[in-house]
């Protein structure tokens, strides 16, 4: 009986993984389709997110039954719970990628800002690599690899705030301060990304050290 | 085995090498003789359809200089013939609009090598999406194939699509229409006149094949190399990067590409994907 329970976990996260391949996939597409104004691309991006859902609710199925048969307790409970957190996630994360092809869609016809493009691909790539970091130190239970994922947010933020107040020196034209609010957004989006990749990060801490803590606190920034 | 040295060393006044390479010939072992820097000095016949030891960044920058030195002659020839064509539209009595046509359609097929290169770039990267949940094939192909339709006329080749119209590949819409696209194109350009492309779809499976004039058994590991054209198809049009392009479309979805076929017996493309849900 206990040889199915390990089994099942295993099975677990191995979904879990799977997930975060789609959710990659997912943002590679958002990624292309808001640099390249490819609104095929963000047309697609918009239904692959129905594959993530379907996968999402799975493992929430999953985690469901292995609560009620198997009563799992101590450090089994922990991985239990921390995939139940990092499964709603990586669906925010998708849906944060179709906000983002939405966003593609509505400002297909508007002149694109050759800056803005190109920083949407430097906090995609780091959003991208924030993803594979956290996945991995998860897998590995490696708590420098989740703890690391802080230093990489603080580099998306600055890229965001960069990005914000380059949109404001956008100047008087209608037609691209439309785009470029419309980007802040795309913007933001990327950010949350990579804010959900830290939460990752802070599930592996918890799976490893047994004690949840919130790697930066915005509520005590000094504690 | 006997050592050239040590041979009829008096009355033997051809040079050593040549020496060396009679006494390797007699040899009913493939072997390669190899000087101080490891370069090989001297090789008997059996030992050259065996492959030099190279190690890995050799043969990386062997392939990176094969492939420069392919598109820049590929690159080249076109370059080549507009050079020409605006010389000749500079003479006298010339008709300069005609001559602009054709230099036109020379600068569209450079900039048809360029955007295949850059394309091929993208999808080993890793940056190109080419997988984005499954597609249903059958209309795709469909759709493909009446856009080919006035070429496929022009070169008497038919185009015929069948299988199950349910069946899903996992590629996305735009990168199963260029698989398409490549293997049709491929057809209308080589199979011959009278011939037909089969392209049959089932799940996870895509089968292109022809009953054209086919390619030799030895060009068929070939075909899908970049810039790779048979020997009697050098002279016709085409960037040469089609196959693969089909290649590394399939192989970054996970599937794996394979040609079968003989001279005169049809050429056959098979693109299997894995049987997991997302490709």
């Amino acid at each position: 009986m206990r040889i199915t329970f390990q089994e099942e976990l295993e099975q677990l996260q191995a979904d879990l993984h799977e997930e975060s391949e789609l959710v990659l996939r997912a943002l590679r597409g958002a990624l292309n389709a808001v640099q390249q104004q490819d609104v095929e691309l963000a047309d697609e991006v918009i239904a692959f997110d129905d594959e993530v859902d379907e996968r999402y609710l799975s493992i929430g199925t999953g985690i469901e039954q292995l609560l009620a048969r198997q009563t799992p307790v101590a450090s089994d409970l922990r991985l239990v719970l921390a995939v139940l957190h990092i499964n709603l996630g990586l669906e925010r994360m998708a849906d944060l990628c179709v906000t983002i092809a939405k966003l593609t869609k509505l400002t297909a016809e508007l002149e694109p800002d050759e800056m803005l493009v190109e920083a949407f691909e430097e906090m995609g790539s780091r959003a991208e690599e924030m993803l594979r970091v956290a996945m991995t130190s998860l897998a590995e239970r490696d708590l420098a690899g989740a703890e690391s994922l802080v230093d990489l947010d603080e580099l998306i933020d600055r890229a965001n705030r960069r990005l914000v107040e380059h949109v404001l020196e956008l100047g008087n034209d209608p037609a691209r301060r439309e785009w470029g609010l419309h980007m802040i957004v795309v913007s933001r989006c990327l950010e949350r990304i990579g804010d959900h990749a830290v939460d990752i990060g802070e599930q592996t801490a918890y799976l490893v050290t047994g004690e949840f803590r919130e790697f930066t606190d915005a509520s005590h920034p000094d504690s | 085995m006997k050592l050239p040295f040590a041979r009829d060393r008096e009355e033997d006044a051809r040079p050593l090498t040549e020496r060396l390479q009679e006494v390797l010939d007699e040899s009913d072992e493939p072997l390669v003789v190899l000087g101080d820097d490891n370069r090989v000095v001297a090789t008997n016949r059996l030992a050259n359809g065996l492959p030099e030891p190279q190690s890995d960044q050799d043969s990386y920058d062997e392939l990176r200089a094969g492939f420069t030195a392919a598109v820049s002659h590929e690159l080249r020839t076109p370059l080549a013939r507009i050079l020409a064509l605006l010389e000749t539209a500079a003479l006298p009595g010339q008709d300069p609009v005609e001559l602009a046509e054709q230099a036109r359609r020379e600068v569209a097929e450079i900039t048809e090598v360029v955007d295949e290169v850059l394309f091929l770039s993208e999808l080993e990267t890793g940056r190109a999406i080419v997988a984005l949940g499954a597609t249903r094939a059958l209309p795709v192909v469909e759709e493909v194939f009446a856009r080919h339709r006035e070429a496929s006329d022009r070169a008497a080749v038919m185009l015929r699509a069948e299988g199950d119209p349910m069946a899903e590949l996992p590629l996305r819409p735009r990168m199963l229409r260029v698989v398409v696209d490549n293997l049709a194109q491929n057809a209308i350009r080589y199979a011959g006149p009278g011939a037909t492309l089969t392209i049959s779809v089932a799940p996870n499976e895509l089968v292109a094949s022809d009953d054209g004039t086919g390619v030799n058994t030895e060009d068929l590991p070939r075909l899908f190399e970049r810039f790779f054209r048979a020997d009697r198809v050098r002279g016709s049009r085409g960037t040469g990067l089609g196959l693969a392009v089909v290649k590394h479309i399939v192989a970054a979805a996970g599937g794996t590409v394979e040609a079968s076929g003989e001279p005169g017996a049809g050429l056959t493309v098979r693109c299997t994907f894995g049987r997991s849900r997302a490709g």
